[in-house]
């Protein structure tokens, strides 16, 4: 434990206590009286990236398995080892946090650093476009996103475009982890312009299936099965209409929105589909909650959307939060947050999980992530302290 | 009326069964065999037949006749039972998104990809005796494209509910194609599609004969051909019914010129509310007819005037016509009452009866199934609460494929 005398404003200080090693407490003692007197130390830090460890109660290493007082091993941004049994080398750069170490949450639609960058009115098919040249990488979206514990996000392009162009999966420190995420559709009525063709539902789907029949580019590859799409539909109705479209053309994806989809969860399930459901508020409907319920007992892959985020808002914890206080249980909800979303994504080969190989985009909480009484404290994107620091 | 063997049988056991046994080909609670006995039974397939029953088994009629019934199990008892009611103009749409704005003709589009089978109009539509619908395009186009027949419960998906798909091609005359075109000011700069469009009758009238002019001229020169012709040519072999929005007699008239000038052989003028000023001209061009949804002024769109006394006419003139309800969400609105008003114009109870039943189901040539009841079709059944469309009846009971849709047990 860090003693109180070392809980001042001063972060850096408070970093510096963290490092000393807890079994000797004299050693610490007179360490406290030098942090005073020379605030930079010799000593390494974790602001510096390489290779360090971080030591927690409890290491959620995915969905289902915990580690009781573990380290984790980082080194050059990825996680070198983990578990009770890693050895922590003498003088190595050690962080002690007493509460929970995660992945980091990863949301799979947001609009980081892109207000009005992502939808274009001029073409209601613009399928080529990518939305990995549209965000601006210091945007205080970025650290807005980092507060809420999310160090990966999908930027897709607006649902007001029939084709609105291929999403980019980020990390949330404004660097680019895929720059080809999905191809990006919409059948919902917002993509439906008076004054632009198509103007209606038959209208959109003689579009897209014309583009389908193309034989290079994106829309190859879609149909290929190469680029997964994510498609934005809102009522029932919709929904099936995109899972009968993507079914026919042998697409893969996710759907986006559809806040009912768990009544249609057999057609998804057959069209193999995936759902992206949220963000959900307070006074979300119950029947939205039965239904996000409907499809995990389907066995059908969901996470969350954020929307850009508003401060403290912290959007995908609180979908998750309402989903298991409505039944859902924790691990397909911890899954939701982290490795469906990262496969939803198709980066879970590098993120979603406290895993060996993986990049070290890890949260530290306060407690249970999933109890809205815990906080984000810190924050690590590839291995690299994004956020907080106690 | 032939009570089959098989049928009988199920009428035994359904009526020898105790109150605790369990019924036949139950599944969910849902499709099973019915007896359902009626005071009166009309089939709209010959006379009504007093103190009859309907053995109801896989979701299609398996006897019909006097007698049989006996109480207990699964029996329904009723005042009356008719058809399922059929409305070729239900209007149950997704508005604007349905019809494909940016051209005018478009043919090859179906409404089916525009289609809210959850919306809950059709359960509307279903508990008030309306169990087949033609879904059709929003008539904000010159041609809409082609509509879809369906039941109007069962399933949640459209497949399943589908009894005819590409049931007619939708066009309309009048004013309602040039309400959103826009007019482009002299001087100004087009902006985009819609200061294309038509704005007058005129042009309206053009665009229709236009493609089937062009359908014609693509017959010599394939260049000429274009997106959906393949419905245009269905139309003029027969194969497809056109129907065509026609409320005011100038449209009605427009529509049958249309008829003449290309030989279309199937033509249904939709919403024809002045259909009663046009007699000699209806009866001399073969069309059907499809009288709107009667308003307490008798006024329609486009200033017309539906004069009561309009499904008498026709129907003394052997013209074709069918009664339909918009999907209207007043209960005087819809289709279950319109008869009751016809006949307050003159038409008696058999022809009202037959112009929501069996009349729509010919137009659409799919009488062989659904419009009667005749052992082998649907069983699409309406069971009322006393005699049939009128204002003091109720529909207390509605089955589709023999599932029921509205429990008289619980409704009545």
């Amino acid at each position: 434990m860090i003693p109180r005398i070392l809980t001042t404003p001063c972060k850096a200080m408070i970093e510096l206590g963290a490092l000393i090693h807890r079994s000797d407490r004299r050693l610490r003692l007179l360490a406290t009286g030098l942090l005073f007197a020379t605030p930079l130390q010799a000593a390494p830090t974790v602001q510096e990236g390489g290779e360090f460890y971080i030591r927690a109660d409890s290491i959620w290493l995915d969905g289902e398995r915990e580690v009781k007082e573990g380290v984790v091993a980082i080194q050059d941004g990825r996680i070198r080892a983990v578990g009770r049994g890693v050895t922590v080398p003498e003088g190595a750069a050690v962080l002690e946090h007493p509460g929970v170490l995660t992945a980091g949450l990863v949301s799979c639609a947001a609009a980081l650093g892109a207000e009005s960058e992502l939808y274009d009115p001029t073409r209601a098919l613009l399928g080529e476009a990518r939305a990995a040249h549209a965000f601006a990488p210091g945007h205080s979206d970025f650290s807005e996103a980092l507060a809420s514990g999310i160090t990966t996000a999908v930027l897709a392009p607006s649902s007001r475009n029939v084709a609105g162009g291929v999403s980019a999966v980020l990390r949330t420190d404004g660097s680019v982890l895929a720059e080809e995420g999905h191809l990006t559709l919409s059948l919902r009525t917002s993509a439906l312009h008076d004054d632009r063709e198509p103007t209606s539902y038959p209208g959109a789907l003689s579009a897209l299936e014309d583009a389908l029949a193309s034989d290079t580019g994106v829309w190859a590859d879609a149909a290929a099965g190469r680029l997964p799409v994510l498609i934005y539909a809102t009522p029932r109705h919709e929904v099936a209409r995109s899972v009968a479209f993507a079914q026919r053309h042998g697409l893969e994806g996710a759907l986006v929105g559809a806040p009912l989809a768990g009544e249609l969860a057999s057609e998804i399930a057959a069209a193999e589909l995936s759902v992206v459901l949220g963000p959900f508020g307070a006074g979300v409907d119950m029947r939205i909650m039965d239904s996000a319920v409907a499809l995990a007992e389907a066995g059908i892959p969901f996470a969350f959307a954020s929307a850009a985020p508003d401060p403290g808002r912290e959007p995908l914890r609180f979908s998750a939060a309402l989903c298991v206080r409505h039944g859902l249980d924790r691990s397909t909800a911890w899954r939701a947050l982290t490795s469906d979303a990262a496969r939803i994504a198709g980066v879970d080969d590098r993120v979603g999980t406290v895993a060996v190989g993986k990049a070290a985009d890890l949260v530290l909480w306060s407690g249970d992530p999933l109890d809205l009484e815990s906080r984000v404290q810190t924050v690590f994107v590839a291995g690299r302290r994004a956020f907080g620091g106690k | 009326m032939i009570v089959s063997k098989r049928a009988l049988a199920f009428a035994l056991l359904c009526t020898t069964a105790s109150t605790g046994a369990a019924p036949l080909f139950a599944q969910n609670g849902e499709s099973r065999a019915w007896v359902i006995r009626a005071d009166t039974l009309y089939t709209a397939a010959g006379d009504p037949i007093e103190n009859g029953s309907v053995v109801v088994a896989d979701g299609v009629i398996g006897g019909v006749g006097p007698g049989g019934g006996g109480g207990g199990g699964d029996d329904l008892a009723v005042a009356a039972v008719t058809p399922g009611l059929i409305d070729l103009s239900v209007r149950i749409d997704t508005g604007r998104w349905s019809v494909e704005e940016s051209t005018e003709v478009e043919p090859g589009s179906s409404v089916a990809d525009g289609l809210d089978v959850f919306s809950y109009r059709w359960d509307r539509e279903a508990r008030s005796g309306v169990t087949t619908a033609l879904a059709l395009p929003y008539d904000a186009n010159v041609i809409g494209g082609t509509g879809i027949l369906l039941k109007t419960a069962g399933a949640l998906n459209i497949e399943e509910r589908t009894v005819l798909a590409d049931a007619v091609l939708r066009g309309s005359t009048g004013t309602q194609p040039s309400m959103r075109s826009r007019f482009n000011r002299a001087g100004g700069r087009p902006r985009d599609f819609r200061t294309r469009r038509p704005t007058t009758r005129m042009s309206v009238e053009w665009l229709l004969r236009k493609t089937f002019y062009d359908a014609l001229a693509a017959r010599r020169d394939s260049e000429r051909s274009f997106d959906g012709i393949d419905k245009i040519e269905s139309v003029l072999r027969g194969d497809l019914p056109l129907s065509l929005q026609a409320w005011a007699t100038q449209d009605i008239r427009t529509s049958i010129y249309l008829k003449e000038e290309f030989g279309i052989p199937k033509l249904i003028i939709d919403a024809a509310a002045e259909a009663w000023r046009e007699p000699e001209l209806l009866v001399r061009s073969g069309a059907s007819v499809v009288l709107p949804p009667m308003t307490f002024d008798g006024r329609g769109q486009d200033n017309s005037f539906y004069a009561w006394h309009s499904a008498q006419l026709l129907h003394e003139l052997g013209v074709p016509f069918a009664l339909s309800g918009h999907g209207s969400d007043r209960p005087d609105g819809r289709l279950a009452l319109q008869p009751a008003f016809a006949m307050r114009g003159g038409l008696s109870f058999e022809a009202a009866l037959e112009a929501v039943t069996i009349t729509p189901a010919r137009m659409l040539g799919v009488d062989d199934r659904i419009g009667s009841i005749e052992v082998g079709k649907d069983a699409d059944l309406v069971l009322w609460s006393g005699t049939p469309f009128q204002p003091t009846s109720r529909v207390v009971g509605v089955l589709i494929d023999g599932r029921l849709v509205l429990d008289p047990r619980s409704s009545q």
